[in-house]
């Protein structure tokens, strides 16, 4: 699928490369929205940061790690997270919204929603691959950390007191094992 | 090829587990294998969503931080934000800061040997800035009450010309004495300030203290800490000024 790249991509970019004009462009033009909406909604300023900070390192994670790209335009798209975010800390807290449907999103295009579902099902992936990893054999999970944090491998091979070429086979079975686990994970539900 | 075994010749494709000719042959099979395109594409899903997780990146942090100090910016509590754009970043990785910490360090060190605010010590633990008359006599201001006007308005030189004329005429008296010496010293000519704050000190008017810690000011003023302190020890407990000549030793030492 050919995707139309939307302009506002420009501040995912310069989000990933941490370009603080950007990101303070991001902050001037979303911060006040999320705030006055999340305060209505029995929230605390302090509240209203949280989540919005949260919604910039998801997308910012997506982007950096799985080259997100935006289709629609940013402020709707970081006040509808961020308004997903809150109505899920609420529910969690068993605050009662005031506004509890996205029927006051009239003017959000479908096109965002897309977005927003996008970013959400990656975060429920993200959650699903850890508890898949986390039921991994301890020696699986070091080998597969370490590398993962970009260790030269005859480095890792030393610390875990293996060989290169155990530590190169064990590698690939123990990713092997991670993928199976997610695949099998994801017909159970 | 089972599922399983497919797999993990993807995990060894893309573990760099695969030698050169055994890596072309995979290749091409690919091209051919929608099922092993898929589970490419999946692993590559599940390694860099775990990747994110498992070893975020310094920069990860950094991008964090710079959103930290934002929120700080942006959801600051009571202070509601202004619109105004800062065009000067306001976080940036550390690194490029690290020289200029270094430098700023630095500089608070050789501030703290400086210590140019030790001179506002005077200012800050300056008392008796208020001059008061009690006996006020009616009609025309007599020359203490002016003296007192204009010592409290901190025209200490004008001060001094009067409170000059009013202790020659009447040395003994320890108020007068009192304020001439601070007018001296407020203006400058702490030598003469000190000869008539001692005369107070040796003395035992009620202004034998507040004369005892008026020298050590002056001493302050001039950064002679040594005998700044000599001067604070000499105020015993009890009486007012005891508690912030404490504390001004504590500074000084």
């Amino acid at each position: 699928m050919a995707k139309n790249i939307h302009t506002d991509q420009r501040y995912i970019v310069g989000l990933v490369n941490n370009d603080t004009t950007l990101i303070n462009e991001i902050y001037k033009r979303c911060a006040g929205k999320v705030k006055s909406w999340i305060t209505f909604n029995n929230g605390s300023e302090d509240d209203a940061g949280d989540i919005f900070q949260e919604a910039l390192m998801d997308i910012y994670r997506q982007a950096k790690y799985k080259s997100l790209e935006l289709t629609c335009p940013l402020e709707p798209y970081i006040l509808l997270i961020c308004k997903r975010k809150w109505l899920n800390e609420i529910k969690k807290r068993s605050i009662l919204p005031v506004t509890n449907n996205e029927e006051d999103l009239l003017h959000i295009g479908e096109d965002t929603f897309a977005n927003a579902d996008y970013l959400e099902n990656q975060e429920a992936q993200s959650k699903l691959f850890f508890s898949a990893f986390e039921k991994l054999g301890e020696r699986c999970k070091e080998i597969i950390s370490w590398s993962m944090k970009g260790e030269a491998q005859e480095k890792v091979a030393e610390a875990l007191g293996v060989t290169y070429g155990y530590l190169r086979k064990k590698k690939s079975e123990c990713m092997a094992s991670l993928i199976k686990m997610v695949q099998s994970t994801k017909t159970e539900e | 090829m089972m599922n399983e075994e497919k797999l993990l010749t993807v995990a060894r494709y893309l573990e760099g587990d695969m030698e050169l000719q055994e890596k072309e042959k995979f290749e091409t099979l690919v091209g051919t294998d929608p099922e092993l395109q898929g589970l490419l594409a999946e692993y590559k899903n599940v390694h860099q969503t775990l990747k994110m997780k498992i070893a975020p990146s310094e920069v990860d942090q950094q991008v964090n931080a710079t959103l930290s100090s934002l929120n700080k910016q942006y959801f600051a509590g009571e202070n509601p934000i202004t619109t105004e754009v800062k065009h000067t970043p306001l976080v940036v990785s550390l690194k490029p800061y690290l020289k200029w910490m270094s430098v700023a360090a630095v500089l608070i060190i050789s501030l703290l040997v400086w210590a140019p605010w030790s001179a506002n010590l005077y200012e800050k633990y300056a008392i008796s800035k208020e001059m008061s008359v009690v006996e006020r006599g009616e009609g025309n201001k007599n020359n203490l009450e002016m003296a007192a006007d204009l010592y409290n308005a901190g025209k200490f030189a004008a001060a001094a010309g009067i409170l000059q004329k009013e202790y020659e005429l009447k040395p003994d008296n320890s108020l007068v004495a009192y304020y001439y010496a601070v007018s001296l010293i407020e203006t400058g000519s702490v030598e003469g300030a000190r000869t008539i704050l001692t005369k107070i000190y040796n003395g035992e008017s009620v202004f034998k203290y507040d004369a005892a810690y008026y020298i050590a000011l002056s001493y302050i003023k001039e950064k002679n800490n040594q005998e700044a302190l000599a001067w604070l020890a000499k105020i015993p407990q009890g009486t007012s000024n005891y508690d912030k000549a404490q504390e001004l030793t504590k500074k000084l030492q």
